[in-house]
Formats: C-alpha cells, sequence, structure tokens
C-alpha cells in the first residue's frame, strides 16, 4: 500500500505556506493528542515537512495532512523514546482545566475524551484522532499508516467504542 | 459509520475542542515556511531523526543559507561567509546565552542545538552568533561550549553590538581588496530578482563592516538609485491554493465522507508594489468551465475562494475524473500596472464516492 504519487513536481514554497495556514495548527495538535507531547508535537511536525520539502525524487503523498501527522508522530516516539520521556509526556498532555472549565457539555466532552484518549492503544488512538481531529477518510488514513481499510474500520470501531464508553461514564458521574 | 450519528458528531466536536487546545499559535505563516525550509534535517524522511534538541519553544536550527544569502545580496560578505566558519553544534549539556562576552543573560542552548556564527572576541574565547530568540539580534556563547563545523578562528572579529572590527583573516582576495566603509545587511527574506522594481527587502540587523587591508582600488561604490517611475506591475509571490484537491459536489444520493468533501480553495497570494497594490482578482478554468473571482487582503495576504463546482463539471468516470484547474492570479497596482502569475489545483469528480 503506498502513499506515493506518481507526479515528479517538487513541493514548492508556496504550498509550504498554504499547508501552513490551513493545515498546519490542526496537524500539530493531532500530534500532541497521540503522543501526549506538544512541545516535541510542533518540532516533529517542522521536522516532517522540513524533510519532505527537501526531497528531490518526486516523493509526494496523496493526503499530505495525513502523512505529516503519521511520519511527525513517530518521530516525536522515537524522541520520546531515546529521551525516556513518554512518560512524562503523557502527564504534561494539557486539557482544559477543570478549574476554570465552565460546565457546558462540550467542554466536560473533550476532557473525557482526552482523558480516555491516553488509555487507548497507539493504532486506536492514531486512527480516532486522524478521523475526528483529522477529518480524514478511513481509506486515507490506512495509506498514511499502511494498513488495510479493514484494520483502520476495526481499530476505529474500537477507539469510537472506548470513547463512547467514557463520554457514557462522564455523563453518570 | 454515518456522517450524522449523534455519537461521531459529539466526538467530533470534543476533538474539535482538543484541536483548538493543542493547536499552535502560527503567526505569519511566510515566517514559519522559511525557517522550516532552512531546518537542516540529516534523517531521511521517514527515518529516526537525528540528536533532539531542547524542546524549547525558541529552539534554533542552522540556518546556513540565510547567512550566504545575505553575503550574496552585499557582495561584500559572500566571501567570508565562504570561508569562514557559519555554524556550529552546541556541545555541552546546556549553555547560557549573552547579550554580550560576559555580559546579560539572554537565555539557554541546549546540547545538540544548531547555531549559526556570526562573529568571534579577538581572543577567541567568545563566539557571536544569531540570537536564537530574535532572529534579527545577536547574542554570544563560550567558544568552548560549541563545535564548530570549521576553525573559529576564522570568523570576523566582532565587538558586543554587531560591529565588526577586524576582517576574517581567511577573507578571499576579492573582497579584502576593497577600501571602502560598506554596511552589510543581513537580510532574512529572498532577495528579489535582480529587475525588480521592488523595494529591497527589509533589513534586520545592520552591521557596519570595513576592511582593514590595504589593496588596489576597486570599483567605485554604487551610488544609491533614484526612484523609478512605477511602470511595472505589482510583486506577486508565494501564490498557493489549499485544500487542494478539492471535489465537485456530490451526485445525487451519493454523499461523500468528510476527507472528499473539501468543495472549495482558498488562493492565497502576497502582493506588494512600491506604489500600492489597487486589486487583486482570479481568474479559473477547467474543462472548458472557467470564472473570475475577486481577492481580498486578510492578514497581508490576498485570499480568494474558488468553487464550489457543479457534479457535473468533470467526467463521472474515465481519465477526466480528476483535471486540474488553471488559475491565473492578476494583480493592478495603483499606478495602473498590472502582472500575473499561474498556478493550478486538482479537482475531482465526487463520483469517486461511488466507490
Amino acid at each position: 500500500m503506498s502513499s506515493v504519487t506518481s507526479s515528479t513536481t517538487e513541493l514548492s514554497r508556496d504550498q509550504l505556506v498554504a499547508f501552513i495556514s490551513d493545515e498546519y495548527p490542526k496537524v500539530v495538535a493531532a500530534v500532541a493528542l497521540i503522543t501526549g507531547d506538544r512541545a516535541g508535537a510542533e518540532d516533529s511536525v517542522q521536522d516532517a515537512l522540513a524533510s519532505l520539502w527537501q526531497r528531490r525524487d518526486g516523493f509526494r503523498p496523496d493526503n499530505l495532512a495525513a502523512w505529516v501527522t503519521v511520519v511527525a508522530t513517530n518521530r516525536s516516539r522515537s524522541a520520546q523514546r531515546r529521551h525516556g520521556a513518554e512518560a512524562r509526556a503523557v502527564g504534561r498532555l494539557d486539557r482544559p482545566d477543570p478549574a476554570v472549565a465552565d460546565t457546558s457539555a462540550r467542554l466536560a466532552d473533550a476532557d473525557l475524551v482526552a482523558r480516555a484518549l491516553e488509555r487507548l492503544p497507539e493504532q486506536q488512538r492514531k486512527v480516532a484522532v486522524l478521523h475526528y481531529l483529522g477529518d480524514h477518510s478511513v481509506s486515507d488514513i490506512a495509506a498514511a499508516l499502511d494498513l488495510s481499510e479493514g484494520t483502520v474500520k476495526t481499530h476505529l470501531s474500537r477507539a469510537r467504542a472506548a470513547l463512547s464508553d467514557a463520554l457514557n461514564q462522564g455523563a453518570d458521574l | 459509520m454515518s456522517e450524522h450519528d449523534p455519537l461521531d458528531e459529539r466526538l467530533s466536536e470534543a476533538f474539535k475542542q482538543l484541536g483548538g487546545t493543542h493547536s499552535p499559535a502560527v503567526g505569519d505563516p511566510q515566517v514559519l515556511a522559511d525557517r522550516i525550509l532552512d531546518r537542516p534535517t540529516g534523517a531521511s524522511v521517514d527515518g529516526p531523526r537525528g540528536p533532539r534538541a531542547s524542546g524549547l519553544p525558541w529552539r534554533f536550527l542552522a540556518v546556513l543559507g540565510a547567512v550566504a544569502l545575505a553575503g550574496v545580496a552585499t557582495g561584500a560578505w559572500a566571501g567570508a561567509t565562504r570561508s569562514a566558519p557559519a555554524s556550529a553544534v552546541v556541545e555541552l549539556g546546556s549553555v547560557t546565552l549573552f547579550d554580550c562576552p560576559g555580559g546579560g543573560y539572554l537565555g539557554r542552548l541546549t546540547s545538540g542545538d544548531r547555531i549559526v556564527l556570526t562573529g568571534r572576541t579577538a581572543d577567541s574565547k567568545w563566539v557571536e552568533l544569531r540570537d536564537p530568540t530574535d532572529l534579527s539580534a545577536r547574542a554570544w556563547v563560550d567558544a568552548a561550549a560549541v563545535e564548530a563545523d570549521n576553525d573559529i578562528a576564522g570568523l570576523a572579529v566582532s565587538e558586543c553590538g554587531g560591529t565588526v572590527t577586524t576582517a576574517p583573516t581567511s577573507i578571499p582576495e576579492e573582497t579584502s581588496t576593497t577600501l571602502v566603509e560598506e554596511t552589510t545587511t543581513l537580510v532574512e527574506e529572498t532577495i528579489p530578482p535582480s529587475t525588480s522594481t521592488a523595494p529591497p527587502p527589509v533589513s534586520s540587523t545592520t552591521v557596519p563592516r570595513q576592511s582593514t587591508t590595504t589593496a588596489p582600488p576597486g570599483p567605485s561604490p554604487t551610488p544609491a538609485p533614484t526612484p523609478a517611475p512605477d511602470r511595472t506591475g505589482p510583486t506577486l509571490s508565494n501564490v498557493g491554493a489549499s485544500p487542494n484537491p478539492i471535489w465537485t459536489q456530490a451526485q445525487p444520493g451519493v454523499p461523500c465522507p468528510p476527507a472528499k468533501s473539501k468543495l472549495t480553495t482558498t488562493v492565497n497570494a502576497a502582493v506588494s508594489d512600491p506604489s500600492g497594490v489597487a486589486s487583486v482578482h482570479l481568474e479559473w478554468a477547467v474543462n472548458g468551465r472557467s470564472g473570475t473571482a475577486n481577492m481580498a487582503p486578510v492578514g497581508g495576504t490576498w485570499r480568494g475562494t474558488i468553487g464550489p463546482f457543479a457534479p457535473d463539471t468533470l467526467p463521472t468516470s474515465g481519465a477526466g475524473m480528476n483535471q486540474a484547474v488553471t488559475v491565473t492570479v492578476r494583480a493592478t497596482d495603483a499606478a495602473g500596472n498590472t502582472s500575473s502569475q499561474n498556478i493550478s489545483f486538482e479537482l475531482r469528480s465526487s463520483a469517486e464516492c461511488f466507490g
């Protein structure tokens, strides 16, 4: 399964500016949610973008945002492993501050989802974030993660069930 | 999983909230793009990353190209940067940045950070670098704390404040033969073509510099050009369309998933002109259809929207399902001069969603 197109046109600076304007904040947020490392997320996303834009072999992912999210996540994970920081990073994951959080359902849901995400297996978390935050289709997620669409659907279904449980339990509190 | 499932909608809303919480402030996309493009990446795109530097928000990476670019802009510094060491890696675990040798505290660098060196003290105990927190400023670190790519003796001797008092000993002959007081302007931006009538790039730091060598006189300094009447159109740059691709409107009864429901694209363009930009509009064409749209200034960038496209804009099968939309961005300045730039983006048929 390949996410490479046949285009040999090099990516331009204009395309990078457009990506930064339209996709960059959401991609950084997605990586931060998956890895639990907000500071490292932006660094990894920039690293992935720099590497891609410096390539001269015509490689262009079909879905740039999904591809950058996955590559940056992998890079962030590698860095975390090297630094043994994963456990600490998860604890740094920003959530809506309960002290100032209002009682609105939306913020409450976000908090519950953030907590539930931390407990999800890595692949489920990736798929859920790519789908619900990145707004990527199953086929695009499958291509970016190099998985079959069936596998992605399974991960998404399980993640959805776990997140649903979290929301329901939160509602019972 | 229906798009209208209440649970999915609730989850999407929750993720949207989380996305907002975790989204960084981008600032100027142009500046960030430059930083990304200047970022050295030793690892392959999918491979493990190199030694991780600090996670500090102002983590700085070498911008060797920018320094070289600055030299090209002036003609004088170019020779020096060819032989002078221009970058170094922080060697110690943590290094303090000072505003001057032994001066005030500015911040810290972490082992592995790559920096751009711009000078040294006469005794080579301190090196001057581009301040990672403000690329237009200068900072100093203990020379023993960094590992330069080349011998730092090749760096110009500099004083706190940015004035170079002694030219590098290794400065090439073609540079050292000039005996003029010149101003070296370090630019952070792309240098416009020599034929451009656009104003010179904004200088971020000006470093008075005087050669100390005696040599045969070189060519006379070029006098400041007299402003000519504006007879050229605006300068267009960073023209792009995003998202790309987009899809035609959904076929009746065949909704597309969210990822294939992008129906419009935004065309961005940076437009500048000494006389002022009067208007910018875009013209598009695809598969025998065409149209125009006005662009409006938004935060320093001109923006216009194209789309949505009717379902029958493209064939629903065959090779014509995906086609390039050609776009001409046309700008007019206050003097009535026009200029344009062409780009394209991909339009896909929503008939894809059958599959």
